[in-house]
């Protein structure tokens, strides 16, 4: 009975610790969604209460509505680019990393080393060559050049994690179908790939998030074409010059929501997906 | 994951990725500029030129539309694509420059970046010196040139080295007459302290480079127009201008004594803004853009402006000739001419030209001089403009600045306003100055 | 394997890996010889034309003391924070990896921040500590006196590692949920028999067995730490008086701001190979242990 009661103690005490974590995590967003609705004089002089009497709507409408922003051609832009990179990412750095995971030397160990030099310089350094080089390819203010450098932007990330993931799943497999008469890229389709469930759920969700929220790069790749993101639209409010608050939060409000709305949709994939196994601890 | 499921996923990626690509496509060939392969047939003689904007909270996309429709009216036969750029990623516009550049689709009129240094690249097209236009500017259109020849023209004075203050402050902490020489501005100061106001207020970054930047510069117009050049021939250094170097004495006295506000290096410029217009401290440095937002602002004090004092107590403003504020052309533009056009119009235009100086705070170089509605404030200012020196060491003075010269200047000043006499001897924050333009070389 | 085998298995691997790989060639790769290309000129990032001046910018480089600080500005940042992040990261991955209604929420906590852009985290997060910000109104309800987190030369750095934390545990701690779903459940099972306590089970089994997430983990985070802008950007822009600049922003400063293209080029360049350098002896290191311990 004893240890019954110092477990239960420990886990009250866990419990009480994550959850302090937890609100230290969640205390950003809760003061950028009461500060999307509030009035700008309530937000400079206590931004983490409520004041119930004065809520507005009017931060988000005004920014909703700007003539030269379409909100459904903003998402309709964002989603498809997000979708389109990380499907094509997904299967494309899957393969890579079968591949790269499974044999270390010589020329594939140069490969993954190479991959290595995307995690080390801040995109910003290479903008101007890109640029360059889409315009040589045609491919500058269109969707194309942009979700070419998404793509090529994330293999290096997906790649590593993916080869992380797959150092994990014993080669055994790989052996025992080789016998078989199959060859690499039947083992990768059929055998590896189903296994790699849990790791390509995060980073299909990391990857969409980074794609939706970057503006950066739409903005000088897409420029002022007919397309936009939303996050794009969005952040050409904020500027230097600005600290209007409660147009800043609105905004963030804004560009944070669909993503909220999908993680809402797919905890339950995402939480599977992550914890297929998890009956231990 | 079954296999079943497997493939039904990747049909579904498949569909959309079919569905995505024809819309997609569909609509970036709507999209694609139809510039040079426009039906030559259709309107003969009808031009069509690019212009890039800056757009800031009071220079709104809206705005420049009207701007375009106005010109548009009154030039038949000229058609004007707006492209916009903003401070999202930059500070002005050379960085949208420089990506449009790389990416071959330039536009013909660009506005807010620094003349100099696109001058300096040979990417600007020079304009005709003897345009009839151009004698409507006050002053010589050969002061606007760099290195001999001429891109841009001064429609408007911005005064820089202002120093406003709150009336009513002034009168309960008993100062009677305004500062002239740094003496009686640090005594004023030691006034507002002891009778319990905060005496300065200023804020992070940029704007210790802003500040700094004045304060030295006021001396420097003064008594040495041609600084840069002597810099550039080695005759000058910053360590050796006694200018440069009690100025950033006078800076660090103030910072040592408490005068500034506690925390300024982490307020952002639009709340600095707030807080002198909330009454938070007495005087505000800070450039003549800011009689545009104190003319709208709702507060239950007067404010009044004084430039920023001087060492022998003559006076001395300095002012940004609103170099880059007039749009140049792109050297390479199909249609200069109209280009041209477009630039003189936003600024010398009679209706669009006096919003665009109204909404900045500007002050009409013209003449006769566009009029706007002032305040009592952009009045009391407009009457030192005239002897104002239109010269301050990150635009010009003398010759121009040397390359990106802000950006040292931001780091002294976040310095002392940091540290104050703990930072450094002045000689050895003058020498940052003198490191990065040897560095440049 | 006979000759004929080892040409197919080569046949398939190129087929698996070079799509993605290509893609990557082109966007990543090529750029980045444009930059060490035009580190030999003197290109200013605007003009039509440029003069060759060899090694003259990376001479420069060498002794430009803005840089070596930068550096070190960096490492102040990159070091610890890797090892915070990580730590953190698998003690709460390790702790939420149960199945019960409470670790739905603190998962879903965690994972919050990466839902944010870093900009607007950096909007966010300046909002509360700048000298009038939320936690400064807090400290005064309770009369303690403001602090300047972002403000003062001392203390700016030391705010700027725990934002970036702040934002990245989360980020680690869902990919190493994801490496303890590999682990395989037997090996818990026969050390419970064993009467192996929690602390043991986790150094024998969980430890070693999250080697190979352990490995993309610290190279994620320790690159993404040397290489560290959007939210200094937005928060300090490497102030006050260049305490929070690290070499990115310098690089990006100079290149850009200074209108240095060239020049700012071999700055990167000098990053790609410093921070090169010490990922791949990382990686190597890390990569050893992975294959020792999971055979």
């Amino acid at each position: 009975m004893k240890i019954l009661a110092r477990e239960r103690a420990n886990l009250a005490i866990m419990n009480v610790i994550l959850t302090f974590v937890s609100f230290i995590f969640l205390v950003p967003f809760y003061i950028t969604f009461i500060n999307a609705f509030k009035v700008k004089v309530d937000i400079v002089s206590s931004p983490m209460t409520i004041p119930f009497s004065r809520l507005t709507f009017d931060n988000i409408l005004r920014n909703l509505n700007s003539p030269n922003f379409n909100l459904f051609v903003g998402y309709g832009t964002s989603l498809t680019l997000a979708i389109l990179t990380v499907f094509i990412v997904i299967f494309a750095a899957s393969a890579c990393s079968y591949v790269l995971s499974r044999n270390r030397k010589a020329g594939y160990r140069y490969v993954y080393l190479l991959l290595l030099l995307g995690l080390m310089l801040p995109i910003q350094v290479i903008l101007l060559p890109i640029v360059k080089i889409l315009r040589v390819a045609k491919l500058m203010f269109t969707i194309w050049g942009l979700l070419i450098l998404y793509i090529g932007w994330y293999m290096p990330f997906a790649v590593f994690t993916f080869v992380g993931y797959i150092g994990t799943i014993s080669p055994q497999l790989d052996e025992s179908a080789k016998i078989d008469g199959a060859n690499e890229v039947q083992i990768f389709l059929r055998i590896i790939f189903p296994l790699m469930g849990p790791v390509l759920t995060s980073v299909s969700i990391y990857i969409a998030v980074w794609t939706w929220n970057d503006f950066v790069s739409p903005m000088i790749i897409l420029g002022s074409s007919s397309f936009y993101t939303v996050t794009m639209g969005i952040y050409r409010a904020i500027g230097q010059y600005t600290q209007k608050w409660d147009d800043v939060f609105a905004i963030l409000l804004l560009a944070i929501v669909p993503l909220i709305v999908l993680f809402v949709f797919m905890q339950r994939q995402f939480i599977s997906g992550l914890t297929a196994g998890a009956l231990k601890g | 994951m079954k296999s079943s499921r497997f493939v039904s996923s990747a049909l579904c990626a498949l569909l959309v990725l079919g569905t995505a690509s024809v819309w997609a496509g569909g609509k970036a060939d709507a999209a694609k500029p139809a510039a040079d392969t426009a039906a030559p047939a259709a309107k003969a003689a009808e031009i069509s030129i690019s212009w890039q904007v800056w757009i800031t909270p009071n220079l709104t996309r809206t705005y420049y539309d009207e701007v375009v429709a106005a010109f548009e009216a009154k030039n038949p036969g000229i058609k004007v694509k707006i492209v916009e750029a903003n401070a999202a990623t930059s500070g002005a516009a050379n960085d949208f420059i420089k990506m449009r550049l790389a990416a071959g689709d330039v536009p013909d009129v660009w506005t807010n970046l620094d003349v100099a240094v696109f001058a300096e690249a040979g990417q600007l097209w020079e304009i005709p010196v003897n345009d009839p236009d151009l004698k409507k500017i006050n002053g010589n259109p050969m002061d606007a040139a760099y290195k001999g020849k001429v891109y841009s023209f001064f429609p408007s004075v911005q005064p820089q080295g202002c120093m406003f203050y709150n009336k009513t402050m002034f009168k309960t902490a008993g100062i009677t007459t305004l500062p002239k020489t740094w003496t009686e501005f640090e005594a004023a100061c030691a006034k507002l302290k002891a009778a319990g106001f905060t005496p300065i207020i200023t804020g992070g970054e940029w704007v210790p480079g802003l500040i700094i930047n004045n304060v030295l510069s006021t001396d420097l117009a003064k008594n040495k127009p041609n600084y840069w050049t002597d810099v550039y021939a080695g005759k000058a250094t910053f360590v050796t201008t006694p200018e440069v170097v009690d100025g950033i004495a006078g800076l660090q006295s103030l910072v040592d004594k408490g005068y500034f506000n506690k925390g300024a290096l982490s307020i952002g410029y639009a709340d600095l803004e707030g807080q002198f217009l909330a009454g938070k401290a007495a005087i505000y440095p800070m450039g003549s853009w800011f009689t545009a937002a104190e003319a709208a602002a709702k507060k239950d004090f007067e404010v009044g402006v004084f430039s920023i004092p001087t060492r022998d107590g003559k006076p001395s403003l300095v002012a940004s000739g609103g170099y880059g504020s007039a749009p140049v052309v792109y050297a390479k533009s199909k249609n200069p001419e109209a280009a041209w056009k477009l630039a003189k119009f936003y600024v010398m235009d009679s209706v669009y030209g006096a919003k665009f100086i109204q909404v900045d705070g500007l002050y009409s170089n013209l003449n006769p001089p566009l009029e706007y509605p002032m305040s009592q404030l952009q009045k009391d200012l407009a009457l030192m403009v005239p002897t104002a020196k239109l010269a301050n060491l990150q635009h010009r003075l003398g010759d121009a600045g040397a390359n990106g010269f802000f950006d040292p200047m931001t780091k002294v000043g976040q310095l002392i306003l940091a540290e104050g006499s703990k930072a450094g001897s002045p000689a050895t924050l003058a020498k940052i100055f003198d490191d990065y333009v040897a560095s440049l070389k | 394997m006979s000759g004929k085998n080892r040409n197919t298995s080569t046949f398939w691997n190129m087929i698996l890996m070079l799509p993605g790989f290509s893609i990557y060639v082109l966007i990543i790769i090529l750029p980045i010889f444009m930059c060490f290309y035009f580190g030999f000129f003197d290109w200013d990032g605007i003009r039509d034309n440029m003069t060759f001046v060899g090694l003259d910018n990376f001479v420069k480089a060498l002794h430009d003391v803005n840089f070596l600080t930068s550096l070190k500005t960096t490492f102040f940042f990159s070091i610890p924070g890797t090892l915070i992040v990580n730590t953190l990261g698998i003690v709460l991955a390790v702790l939420v990896n149960k199945r019960s209604r409470m670790t739905n929420f603190y998962r879903s906590a965690f994972f919050f921040p990466m839902l944010i852009s870093g900009v607007a985290i950096g909007f966010i997060w300046k909002a509360l500590l700048s000298y009038s910000g939320v936690v400064n109104s807090l400290l005064a309800y309770w009369n303690v006196e403001a602090i300047d987190f972002l403000g003062a030369i001392a203390l700016a750095p030391w705010s700027i590692l725990l934002v970036n934390t702040w934002h990245d545990v989360g980020f680690v701690t869902v990919l190493y949920l994801a490496g303890l779903q590999a682990i395989p459940s037997d090996l818990y099972d026969s050390a419970i028999i064993d009467g192996a306590n929690k602390l043991q089970q986790f150094t024998a089994i969980t430890f070693p067995w999250l080697a190979p997430s352990l490995t993309s983990c610290v190279i994620f985070v320790f690159t993404g730490y040397m290489r560290l802008y959007d939210i200094i950007f937005v928060m300090t822009s490497g102030g006050p008086g260049g305490a929070t600049e690290t070499i990115a922003i310098q690089t990006i400063r100079v290149g850009f701001n200074q209108n240095r293209f060239s020049y700012g080029s071999s700055l990167a360049i000098y990053m790609l190979v410093i921070i090169g350098v010490l990922s791949v002896a990382i990686t190597q290191v890390l990569r050893k242990r992975e294959a020792q311990l999971i055979s």
